[in-house]
């Protein structure tokens, strides 16, 4: 008995399902030849403001499914994230991206001592919300052959991704470059599912996108700034 | 300072106001076309400057209040932009190239993706091998005008007379067979009305049956139904539709055990 209380937490833990912010980042192909920009950089953690942004209340105080002006929404609720993660996570896969699109020689996580650049960044928002889908909600009663036939059900939703505070800089701690803000909100419809899951996987989605971007504005303004390696 | 320096400084005052004033209402028209402007193809008009384009998206700054922000936006989704003539500077750099002040873009090849839930209801005929009658099916699915694929969930209902040479095989006197039949029944989009069907349904019900000797029993049945055909569904919101398939049956009967037959079909599309 003594071994079932003990191990009750642990079923706890369980019951509350961790989103990842993961995309695919091997299958990113470079359509042209690209201008690397020839510096080891490293991609600092990103500072992580979103809790003092008032805009993104929801995801705090909220689970995945909520009413809103009777209606129901999904949105990527801070809850289903592993406590503390979202900037090393985001951070992480801008490091794979910017290597696998070959923006800069060479990009490290954090910190390394090979590097002789870093690039600073805030998070100011990684929002998500679209409407609940009542027809994902019917077709998951009907288990897999419902699931199938309303697979493809969009919503309409809201996605909005902001980085502030994005600079270059040398080791010594001279600025480089100053990137300014990025920010794009994605008004859309997104792919829907009865459990709100997919406002997570539609968010991932848009940051691969958002990075993407983010990749062509960096090596468009550094074009005119010029930069030597170590 | 006294009160006649005052009265002399109003007029001056008013000079200076209205020349301001001036000043602004004739530079206002050209602060105003500094700005670029891109449409987009919703109608929405972004004032910003333009800093890049390149072969999927418009680069641009813009002030979200007193905020500067760096943005983009998918060129699929503008329908053209606007490049301010007036200022030449390193933000044109890369728009080098692009001649005329306003760009459309050509977004023929662009579809934008819709979606809606569509509902058939159909009666059909049956001609099978082993028994003839009819059904009624429901099919509902999520149409994507982007997709080939469509996977509607189907569930339906039949009646039919078996064969009396077939069923006299079976060495009973009297059945009673009811089921229901559920499945999804996936079509192929071969052109804007036309599609393939490859369909598949498990069947659930069971059967009452009496043998020779007089003596009742009640049986579950379990089977399948897959089928293959074509389907004319209209484009428009609501109309006929019809559909030519080929069906099998295999199921746990007793007495009907099999069958592959045609399969004529009229239904609604709501």
């Amino acid at each position: 008995m003594k071994k079932i209380i003990f191990l009750w937490p642990l079923f706890l833990i369980g019951c509350t399902v961790s989103q990842k912010i993961v995309y695919k980042t091997d299958n990113i192909t470079l359509d042209e030849p690209v201008k690397t920009i020839p510096a080891k950089v490293e991609i600092r953690i990103l500072e992580d403001n979103r809790a003092n942004n008032e805009e993104n209340g929801l995801l705090f105080e909220n689970p995945r499914q909520i009413k809103r002006d009777k209606k129901t929404i999904c949105i990527n609720s801070e809850k289903h994230y592993a406590k503390d993660t979202v900037i090393t996570q985001i951070t992480k896969l801008m490091v794979d991206h910017f290597n696998q699109a070959k923006l800069f020689e060479r990009a490290y996580y954090n910190r390394n001592s090979e590097s002789d650049y870093y690039l600073t960044g805030t998070l100011e928002r990684f929002y998500g919300e679209q409407q609940f889908s009542t027809g994902a909600a019917v077709g998951a009663q009907f288990g897999l052959i419902g699931a199938l036939a309303t697979a493809g059900i969009k919503t309409p939703g809201e996605i909005v991704i902001e980085l502030s505070e994005i600079k270059l800089f040398k080791k010594d701690g001279t600025l480089v470059k100053d990137f300014g803000t990025f920010y794009k909100e994605y008004t859309d419809e997104f792919k829907a599912d009865a459990a709100c899951w997919c406002i997570y996987w539609n968010s991932n989605e848009m940051l691969k996108d958002f990075n993407t971007h983010l990749i062509e504005k960096i090596r468009n303004d550094m074009a005119a700034v010029p930069i030597a390696g170590k | 300072m006294n009160k006649d320096s005052v009265n002399s400084c109003i007029p001056l005052c008013r000079y200076k106001i209205r020349m301001f004033a001036l000043i602004v209402l004739f530079t206002l028209p050209f602060l105003l076309k500094a700005q670029d402007i891109i449409t987009l193809r919703n109608g929405k008009k972004i004032e910003c400057k333009i800093t890049k384009v390149d072969s999927t998206a418009v680069f641009y700054d813009f002030f979200k209040g007193d905020r500067k922000l760096s943005s983009f936006t998918a060129l699929t989704d503008v329908q053209k932009y606007q490049l301010n003539k007036h200022e030449a500077g390193s933000a044109k750099d890369s728009l080098k190239g692009y001649p005329a002040e306003t760009v459309v873009v050509d977004t023929s090849k662009y579809v934008k993706e819709t979606q809606k839930w569509v509902n058939l209801l159909t009666y059909s005929q049956r001609f099978g091998v082993h028994a003839k009658g009819w059904s009624v099916q429901y099919y509902g699915y999520n149409f994507r005008n982007t997709a080939k694929w469509f996977i509607p969930v189907v569930f339906g209902f039949e009646s039919f007379d078996i064969d009396p040479g077939y069923f006299s095989e079976s060495g009973y006197n009297y059945a009673n067979i009811s089921y229901l039949n559920a499945g999804i029944s996936p079509f192929y989009k071969m052109n804007d009305f036309l599609f393939l069907n490859l369909g598949v349904q498990l069947i659930v019900g069971e059967e009452e049956l009496q043998d020779s000797g007089g003596k009742e029993s009640n049986r579950s049945l379990f089977g399948i139904s897959p089928s293959q055909g074509f389907y004319f569904i209209p484009q428009s919101k609501a109309g006929l539709a019809l559909g030519i398939s080929v069906y099998e049956k295999l199921m746990s009967s007793k007495v009907y055990k099999n069958d592959i037959g045609v399969k004529l079909e009229l239904g609604i599309k709501f």
